[in-house]
């Protein structure tokens, strides 16, 4: 095979136009550097507001409002007790979130038992339940629902937790806690 | 022919072509095992079960090795093969040394294979693209001085003066690299297999994604578009678009892609002025990124014809559209409003793969379609079969996209909603429910990504196959480059710079230095404004421990330990995160994404027997989990030998341990050890055995809450 001269070619036969810079890209470079140079400055002197401002102002907002919104919990409970979608829904976050703990039907696994007479906190009533599912026992392994469960949902689990009182689950815990009456 | 010098003085020589068709082979390889693992941990995410208890086989340890695989060993070996091959010819010589050139070759699959071997292993340093152990990470530094000795003795050698644009990228990419890694892989070892950084928190934070950014920039893209203009006008056969646009979008490239690292870490615990930097300058890297674009779509314009047909050309331009795609999504992502929704969801995921899958891969696999045919001097075996290819990739892609996106959106928009004073979707697990149909949808259109490049391996062997037997080095003569002249009269700047390589690396060596050295260095001396408050505790000994076994199990692929100063974050997880938490930390754990919740503020939200049930089977507790079972941890015994080693060498980075803590650490191990099992007891886990790895997880996992300050 004879030889190849490259001395004729360069860049391996690659050429280059000199094409001018499309003009809109330019503006664009030039649009990215404006907002690059004012951003700096109006974010740390001008009334740009960091994150943690930001933050500050509006949970200074959603405190004001919060106060406003009480909920009375105890009206509520009374009322879903007599709701069957209550207590459905209530059946339904039960099997999802905390028969893991205290089995299908209340009976207990690591939780207590939570259909026999005998209770650790409170003495079994709707605001009793309400009140250990809402605050937990931490040290023990029941998380504080409160901060995960929406107050909806809060009442509806609690709402069947109580219905709960007096059933015969398939495999009971042994009893926990002090009986009740 | 003709040329007016006397032969005497031309030089006969032929190109080393061997080493390309090593790369090439070893592309292929590895991509296919990129590929798979891709589409393993994807399949993973839509079912946990998938990774069979084995902990080798468990996301967290998973994840790191496919990235690792893709970045390092796909993209890499074309990378290479691609910078060997063109770099030959347009600088008319053969490299300066082919046992160099092999070893460079060797060196990287020995690279790849301990990587291969460690990273399932838990061997890991825990920061993203970067997880390599020490010795390796020497072992990288030693292939690449090698790698750069060659080339830039290559450059030395040279039969053309002024060097052409895709030489200026690879110059960029072997400086910029070698900078990078050295700084980012700074340690100190505590055993073969382990090591601490010996920067934490904040510091590490920049350093690792001033590394992990530009690791994009320098390994994904500044060499690829490279390949692009020496490929692109060979395969199309067409000049390039505009010299003038190639001098102006590879130094702006250059200078103001290294700044752009804090765009990961906005919100952040990073001070607020490194952030606005991160943001102004990912901003202004838009128009030098689509500098490229727009010289690779130009350089095609009037040969729509030959693209609709030629399944190559049509690789290329869907690869310079992806790249046009996610230079745009970049810049996007970087404005703050737009990243406080999608920071730490998959739409991060999405936006990568638009960049690795589209612009990385497909501008691989074009290169191999243009050049195994003429490597190994023989026709493609089948078009048809790469128009299969393409479309199929194609499809996937787009699956990918659009299912990450959206899971993105989805997820960013739920954790945020707020009604009133609550969080609508309070359950963490309510999201990722909704995300899992998507996680489905993804691997789907993983897997036909893969079957496209499953295609595409059958071409290529099939046309190596039918390669003649002996294939002969064609052979070429050139005039040596003689004495440099430059008139400075009629030639512009640039072009002196073209004919100098020496004054041209240096330039670029300052064009990355700036940003690093203002960015990088007013962080290292953090300790003296982080004021460390007397309530902040170094890890006990077995919390370090717990610390080293998340390390291990890169729990960090799917929680993040950084609580942004947002209002939904806040009502979700707590006070968010100040840099003093992590000042002890080597590594950082601030993570990147929350495929599970945020952990900084953990401490205290469950009891230690939630947490010894959560991690046997998450599904124990939180039913639906996707979070992997991490049952070995209860078989395990955790490693009490290296403890003493460890807090020594923690105490050299600066954290406070007194010598007694030092020489305790196993008697102080112990005893929280049994404290904690005694704990569990009364808590009615049965038969707990307190010498196990999950005890000293859970004492870790109690640790993480935020600094109250005043
Ligand atoms: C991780 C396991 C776990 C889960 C999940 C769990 N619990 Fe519990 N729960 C416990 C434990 C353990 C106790 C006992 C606390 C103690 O000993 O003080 C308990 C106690 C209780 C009690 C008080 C019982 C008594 O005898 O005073 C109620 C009521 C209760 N849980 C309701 C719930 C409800 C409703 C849910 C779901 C929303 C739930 N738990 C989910 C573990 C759990
Ligand atoms: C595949 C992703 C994935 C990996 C890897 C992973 N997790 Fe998770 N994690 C999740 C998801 C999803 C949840 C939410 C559901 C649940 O509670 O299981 C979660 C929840 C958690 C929680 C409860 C957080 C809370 O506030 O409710 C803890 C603690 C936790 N993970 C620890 C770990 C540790 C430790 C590791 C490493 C050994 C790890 N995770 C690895 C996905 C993951």
């Amino acid at each position: 095979m004879p030889n190849q001269s490259l001395d004729d070619q360069h860049h391996d036969g690659i050429e280059e136009l000199d094409n001018p810079l499309p003009k809109w890209w330019v503006y664009l470079f030039y649009a990215t550097i404006i907002f690059a140079i004012g951003y700096g400055p109006y974010y740390w002197l001008g009334k740009g507001q960091t994150a943690v401002q930001v933050l500050a102002n509006e949970q200074a907002k959603t405190q004001s409002s919060a106060n406003g919104e009480a909920t009375d919990l105890g009206k509520k409970l009374t009322a879903a007790a007599q709701n069957h979608e209550v207590l459905e829904a209530g059946q339904v976050i039960f099997t999802a979130k905390c028969a893991a703990c205290h089995g299908p039907d209340g009976g207990g696994i690591i939780g207590p038992n939570l259909t026999d007479k005998f209770w650790i906190h409170g003495k079994g009533t709707a605001n009793d339940i309400a009140h250990v599912v809402s605050e937990g026992v931490p040290d023990k392994g029941m998380l504080a629902w409160g901060k995960v469960l929406s107050p909806d949902d809060l009442v509806a689990v609690v709402t069947y937790v109580h219905s709960l009182a007096d059933t015969s689950p398939d495999h009971p815990k042994a009893p926990e806690g002090t009986p009740i009456n | 022919m003709g040329s007016p010098l006397p032969s005497a003085q031309r030089e006969t020589f032929k190109y080393d072509d061997s080493i390309v068709k090593k790369f090439l082979i070893a592309t292929m390889i590895w991509g296919l095992v990129a590929l798979l693992l891709g589409v393993f941990i994807a399949s993973q995410l839509a079912d946990w079960k998938l990774n069979f208890g084995i902990s080798w086989l468990t996301f967290g340890r998973l994840r790191p090795l496919h990235t690792n695989a893709a970045i390092f060993a796909f993209a890499g070996n074309a990378i290479f093969a691609g910078i060997y091959h063109s770099s030959q010819r347009l600088l008319k010589t053969r490299m300066a040394s082919d046992w160099m050139s092999k070893l460079h070759f060797w060196g990287w699959q020995l690279v790849i294979l301990l990587a291969a071997i460690t990273l399932p292993l838990g061997i890991t340093q825990g920061k993203e693209y970067a997880e390599l152990e020490w010795p390796i990470d020497l072992l990288i530094t030693g292939v690449w001085v090698i790698f750069a000795v060659n080339f830039f003795r290559t450059l030395a050698i040279r039969r053309e003066r002024h060097i052409y644009v895709a030489i200026w990228f690879y110059i960029a990419t072997i400086v910029t690299v070698a900078l990078l890694h050295i700084v980012n892989a700074i340690v100190i070892p505590v055993t073969l297999f382990q090591s601490y950084p010996v920067y934490a928190g904040v510091q590490d934070a920049l350093v690792q994604w001033w590394y992990g950014h530009n690791a994009v920039a320098f390994f994904l893209t500044t060499p690829l578009l490279g390949l692009m203009y020496y490929y692109l006008p060979k395969a199309i056969k067409r000049p390039i678009y505009s010299y003038r646009l190639s001098i102006i979008h590879f130094w702006s490239l250059v200078f103001i892609y290294i700044w752009a690292g804090p765009h990961h870490l906005l919100y952040s615990a990073l001070p607020e002025w490194a952030q606005v930097m991160g943001v102004v300058f990912s901003v202004m890297l838009l128009a030098p990124s689509w500098g490229g674009m727009i010289n690779g779509l130009l350089t095609m314009r009037g040969a729509w014809d030959r693209v609709r047909r030629d399944p190559v050309l049509k690789f290329f331009l869907a690869a310079i559209t992806f790249y046009g795609m996610s230079t745009f999504e970049g810049p996007l992502l970087s404005i703050r409003s737009i990243n406080a929704l999608a920071h730490y969801t998959d739409w991060i995921i999405g936006h990568v793969h638009g960049g690795v899958l589209g612009w990385n891969g497909f501008m691989i696999v074009a290169m191999a379609y243009y050049l195994v045919p003429r490597l190994w001097k023989t026709k493609l075996y089948s078009e048809r079969l790469a128009n299969i290819h393409f479309w199929t990739a194609t499809l996937g892609i787009i699956m990918y996209l659009l299912s990450m996106w959206t899971s993105g959106i989805t997820q960013g928009l739920m954790l945020r909603a707020v009604e009133g004073s609550r969080l609508m979707y309070p359950d963490f697990m309510e999201t990722v429910i909704r995300l899992i149909p998507l996680y489905y949808v993804r691997a789907i259109g993983g897997s036909l990504y893969l079957l496209g490049y499953c295609l595409f391996l059958v071409n290529m062997i099939k046309t190596i196959r039918s390669a003649p037997k002996n294939i002969e080095d064609d052979v070429y003569t050139a005039t040596p480059m003689g004495p440099f002249k430059h008139d400075f009269e009629t030639e512009n700047s640039h072009r002196f710079l073209e004919g100098s390589a020496n004054i041209f690396i240096a330039y670029t060596v300052i064009a990355v230095l700036v940003g690093s050295v203002i960015e990088i260095v007013p962080t290292l001396d953090a300790h003296r404004y982080i004021k460390i408050p007397d309530s902040k505790k170094p890890y006990s000994p077995l919390e370090l421990q717990g610390r080293d076994i998340y390390v291990r199990e890169g729990c960090y692929n799917c929680h993040s330990q950084m609580i942004r100063p947002l209002k939904a974050e806040v009502m979700r997880y707590g006070p968010f995160s100040k840099p003093e938490d992590s000042v002890y930390d080597h590594p950082f754990q601030w993570g990147s994404k929350r495929t599970g919740p945020d952990l900084a503020n953990l401490s205290g939200k469950y009891p230690d027997s939630w947490h010894y049930y959560h991690m046997k089977d998450p599904r124990l507790v939180t039913p639906k989990s996707i979070m992997p079972a991490y049952p070995w941890l209860y078989k395990n015994k955790t490693d009490m030998d290296s403890l003493s080693k460890k807090l020594r060498v923690m105490q050299q980075l600066g954290v406070p341990y007194t010598d007694e803590q030092v020489q305790n650490a196993v008697e102080l191990a112990e005893t929280q050890a049994k404290g904690i099992a005694t704990t569990l007891e009364t808590q009615g886990v049965p038969k707990v055995s307190d010498s196990k790895e999950i005890i000293a997880l859970i004492a870790y996992l109690q640790t993480l809450k935020p600094l109250e300050l005043p």
